[in-house]
């Protein structure tokens, strides 16, 4: 075991592990949704102690019976609210205040909130908290609270601290349906945010409030969010008692959020100029009118081409700017996903914070490990970051990735561990790793750091080869580039060289398809193939590889991709009536 | 029944079945006999340990539970599938077949052939389904693993605890990642005890990607299950149901009875527990009197709240229809005042159970076949998951009986 890993496991030994265990909070109660409602299921809302005015319900106004029916359903809205409280009962409340900047509502309760029912839940001064605090969602999600009597908790860290901008069109769901029109300051989470969820708490790491959970996203992240405690409190005009967030944290994870915040600032926003097509929204069709105004005989057909259209808008391409890291601040050289370009662009700028965007190109392109090399006009006024020459990468290890989506706001990072390593996409020599923290557009080139403050890759193919279809999105399923890869294939970009695939590798052997019952018949050999080299002839029967038998092809196939060019395969092949163990190199195939 | 429409069951909930685009188990350690809980740092280890008792299963995944090879997974996972042939994370590749199936719980159980000695893993105790527990996923999210063998493992924590979601009537819902191709595969705790089988997603987005809502079938009811499952013989294991007609109600103080329906219930019981766990909701309660399995003179212990007194009823629980046209895969002809087999269909449960072309069907069921009428009263009532029992006569007159357990066609 290397040295660094035995200190690290007797710090850990030493160090109470943080307990990550939470009860489900009683203080969160659930609003269903009304019989008009075409949603899945109601909102939530959190119990509060208010000064001056006894125990309250606080929620969001999407959360409300009717709530998703667009900006003019809003009107409508109710002032008497029907509530099913932890356990199964059921109660009422009444709207006394509506703040008008978040949406937020204070309400009165009908019935006694007693404590044996329904604890009020504390709060704490989320203007203290910070990227990487450990959160939990608590909520209605798909109707958990009123379905179970006990709300649904889901645990993440703070994402991203940052506004949605005033002027940015409300956030719709499938169909056109509106979730969220605020638009404002929020605290962005990686724990689950679902329908059920809206108007529901965000807990820091000791269980006290310290946010609404909203459905609003951001659109490049499509992470969940919630408004402020701090902002709602004001916007309502209530002064409680805040007090300080819980800080503490797992001793890793806050080794993890010091590393990403060392990293962040040497990663640079890019804004790319795409030509034509993915990635740029004059180029894609839009609808006509928006849903809400289309007559009752024509809505559902549009909703069905707008719920399409919506996907790809908002979830497929995104024309925002995109993370890159600053390998080389002098020379101007950034590494992002080729996967970020859409295959066209060839410039861009880089965004400076209160300065003028300092122009740059594509240098070149890695496409088998989804890079792209940037090169900047001028020197760059940000730091350089080093990539780890050895990354350690086993499987569970903790990572973050940190990235950064807002030019002159902070960065982003999201919290898991890997997944997988030695991940093949396609049948040739590069391999990627895999983690179960989110990825999405705002990280896609992101960098990812390790608990020692390693950078150890890049996220890169937000979903399958062509880059064009990312159903990874926030999927916990994310693909990184490791540092030692990119730092075999980095030389050859700089020299401005662009790589457009990998040959396929293998034996060099053509297969029969299904006709031996016990393996493999080999129909010819490529000459001066591995397969050539070792002796296999046309006519054997490959039965085993490295001792597993071949009955298929892809046996064959899963065996060959455990190896790279160069290394040596054993092979048990039939030939005539006795058994012949080969040893094969696997090398290149011609494509 | 009166059945508050589900707040789940109105619009757009795409209830994700995550295959993709495809010896009684022992029961771990009590939770005192354990360390104090580990975290993230002790993934590596946890997994070197659990990982090789992980296997691929056609798109999804599955579990072996037994040192001889018995396997869960998803009944959505095999069901159709003519290939059950399982792959271990290093590549091995073994034969298996069904010992039994239970289509509505969404479980399915194999056996490796010939295995001993395999690695495997335990059923979590109930204690150990408790809200804000770590857990760790293993599977093979959108099929990944298919080109070079390697699983994937996520990490997140018990959003509940034990609770009912439609057919998933002992689940509980977690946040780690899954993914389509997860369906069959493992949930765990930070111990390695197997606290369910993820089989579900919740996401109104219309992809089937990852929510954070993960639902998985419960160590409980896999417990409760398996050894129905193992005596099955290939075929469905049944789960009960709420007694015909009855009809529960959400009032303010909880779930009512308004109408008992065929049990012994009365109007106006409030329920409390039904099988030893908390009628929350008409959803809930509903969906716990089905949580068992079915056999023969099943009974569900009810606490109901009776005149301001608790009293425990045991009562009959309906057995649960699986869905689907039931198949024999025969057809018969009458031939001079004879019944006879004309036709068998290929690897239909008919052929399977050996019955051949042109013999006399003398009885089925225990009634005698002597018109088409006999053959089709017998049959007619027949569920997915009940057995025709054939006594048939060979050209050669010698008698024999048959025993064909139907499955959906």
């Amino acid at each position: 075991m290397a040295l660094r890993h035995v200190l690290f496991a007797l710090a850990l030994a030493v160090l109470p592990a943080a307990m990550s265990a939470m009860d489900a909070p009683t203080g969160v109660l659930a609003i269903p949704a009304g019989d008009q409602d075409e949603v899945p299921c109601g909102g939530a809302a959190v119990v509060v102690e208010m000064p001056g005015l006894g125990r309250m319900i606080l929620t969001l106004e999407e959360a409300l019976p009717g709530a998703g029916r667009g900006e003019k359903g809003a009107a409508r809205l109710s002032s008497h609210i029907d509530l099913v409280l932890p356990g199964g009962r059921r109660g009422s409340a009444t709207i006394v205040r509506r703040g008008a900047a978040t949406g937020a509502l204070l309400l009165h309760p009908d019935v006694m909130l007693d404590d044996s029912v329904t604890k009020p839940l504390e709060l704490a001064d989320s203007a203290q908290v910070h990227i990487g605090d450990t959160v939990w969602t608590a909520g209605n999600a798909f109707g958990a609270l009123e379905q179970d009597g006990a709300a649904a908790i889901s645990r993440g860290v703070i994402s991203g601290l940052y506004a949605i901008p005033s002027g940015s069109p409300p956030v719709r769901g499938r169909g056109g349906r509106i979730l969220s029109s605020y638009r404002g300051a929020v605290i962005e989470i990686d724990a689950a945010v679902n329908d059920g969820n809206h108007g529901g708490a965000l807990l820091d790491g000791a269980g006290r409030l310290i946010g609404l959970v909203s459905l609003g996203t951001a659109r490049e992240r499509r992470l969940g969010t919630a408004v402020p405690i701090h902002v709602v409190m004001k916007d309502l005009e209530c002064a409680p008692t805040l007090a300080e967030p819980a800080a503490e944290r797992d001793p890793l994870e806050r080794s993890l959020v010091r590393a990403a915040a060392a990293v962040a600032p040497a990663i640079a926003l890019v804004y790319i100029e795409r030509p034509a097509g993915l990635g740029n929204p004059e180029a894609m069709p839009r609808p006509t009118r928006l849903v809400d105004e289309v007559p009752a005989y024509d809505r559902e057909r549009l909703q069905n081409w707008w719920s399409g259209y919506y996907h790809q808008q908002q979830m497929f391409y995104t024309d925002q700017p995109i993370s890159a890291l600053v390998i080389d601040a002098q020379s101007g050289l950034l590494l992002t996903a080729a996967s970020n370009l859409h295959g066209e662009a060839e410039v861009g700028s880089v965004l400076v914070p209160g300065k003028a965007a300092i122009p740059c190109k594509v240098l070149a392109r890695h496409l088998p490990l989804d890079l792209a090399l940037l090169k900047a006009d001028q020197p760059l006024p940000f730091p350089a970051l080093a990539l780890a020459t050895d990354p350690h990468l086993a499987l569970g290890e903790p990572i973050a990735v940190a990235a950064r989506h807002i030019v002159d706001g902070g960065h982003t990072m999201t919290v898991g561990v890997v997944s997988a390593t030695g991940r093949r996409r396609t049948r040739n020599d590069f391999a990627f790793t895999q983690t179960d923290a989110h990825v999405n557009y705002g990280s896609l080139g992101g960098a990812v750091v390790d608990a020692q403050g390693a950078v150890v890759g890049m996220v890169v193919m937000l979903g399958p080869d062509d880059g064009n279809w990312p159903w990874m999105i926030n999927s916990g399923v994310g693909l990184f580039a490791d540092s030692a890869s990119i730092a075999r294939v980095l030389p050859e970009m700089i020299a401005g060289r662009t790589t457009g695939s990998a040959p396929p590798i293998g034996l060099g052997v053509l297969l029969k398809r299904g006709l031996a019952k016990d393996g493999m018949e080999v129909e010819s050999v490529t000459p001066g193939s591995g397969a050539d080299k070792g002796g296999v002839k046309p006519g054997d029967i490959i039965t085993a590889l490295d001792g597993l038998p071949t009955r298929d092809i892809g046996a064959i196939g899963r065996g060959v991709m455990k190896h790279r060019t160069g290394e040596r395969v054993a092979l048990n092949v039939r030939r005539g009536g006795e058994t012949v163990a080969l040893s094969v190199v696997i090398g290149a195939l011609a494509k | 029944m009166n059945l508050r429409p589900l707040p789940c069951g109105r619009f757009l909930l795409a209830l994700a079945l995550l295959a993709p685009l495809a010896s009684a188990p022992a029961l771990a350690a009590a939770d005192r006999d354990l360390p104090v809980a580990a975290s993230r740092s002790t993934l590596d280890a946890l997994a070197g340990r659990l990982l090789p008792a992980y296997v691929f299963i056609g798109g999804g995944s599955g579990v072996v539970i037994s040192a001889d090879g018995l396997v869960l997974t998803n009944h959505h996972v095999i069901d159709g599938e003519d290939d059950l042939s399982i792959r271990f994370a290093n590549g091995a590749v073994r034969p298996s077949h069904l010992l039994g199936t239970d289509p509505v719980g969404d479980i399915a159980l194999l056996r490796i052939d010939d295995a001993h000695d395999l690695p495997h893993v335990d059923l979590a105790p109930a204690s150990a389904l408790r809200v804000g527990a770590e857990v760790v996923a293993i599977g093979n999210p959108f099929g990944l693993g298919n080109l070079d063998d390697v699983p994937t493992l996520t990490q997140g924590v018990l959003s509940t605890g034990r609770m009912v979601r439609g057919d998933y009537t002992d689940a509980v819902q977690g946040d780690a990642p899954v993914n389509p191709g997860n369906s069959g595969g493992p949930l765990f705790d930070m111990y390695g005890r197997l606290l369910g089988i993820n089989g579900q997603i919740r996401t109104v987005s219309g992809f089937r990607i990852n929510s954070g809502i993960g639902l998985a079938i419960a160590s409980t009811q896999l417990a409760a299950f398996v050894p129905l499952l193992q005596q099955a013989q290939g075929g469905l294991v049944h789960h009960t149901a709420a007694p015909k007609d009855l009809e529960l109600a959400a009032r303010m103080e909880g779930v009512v009875v308004e109408n008992a329906g065929s049990s012994s219930l009365m109007a106006g019981d409030r329920l409390l527990l039904i099988a030893g766990r908390p009628a929350v909701s008409v959803a809930t309660a509903l969906g716990l009197f089905a949580s068992l399995p079915w056999v023969p003179g099943s009974a569900i212990p009810v606490r109901v709240l009776r005149s301001g007194e608790e009293v425990t009823l045991s009562i009959s629980p309906a057995r649960q229809v699986i869905p689907g046209r039931p198949y024999h895969g025969l057809s018969i002809t009458d031939s001079d005042g004879r019944i006879v087999i004309e036709t068998v269909d290929d690897d239909s449960p008919g052929a399977q159970a050996g019955v051949r072309i042109g013999e006399t069907v003398v009885s089925a069921n225990g009634r005698p076949v002597l018109r088409k009428i006999d053959w089709l009263k017998a049959v007619v009532k027949l569920e997915v998951g009940d057995a025709l029992d054939l006594e048939l006569r060979a050209k050669d007159g010698a008698m024999r009986t048959v025993h064909i357990p139907l499955r959906r066609q």
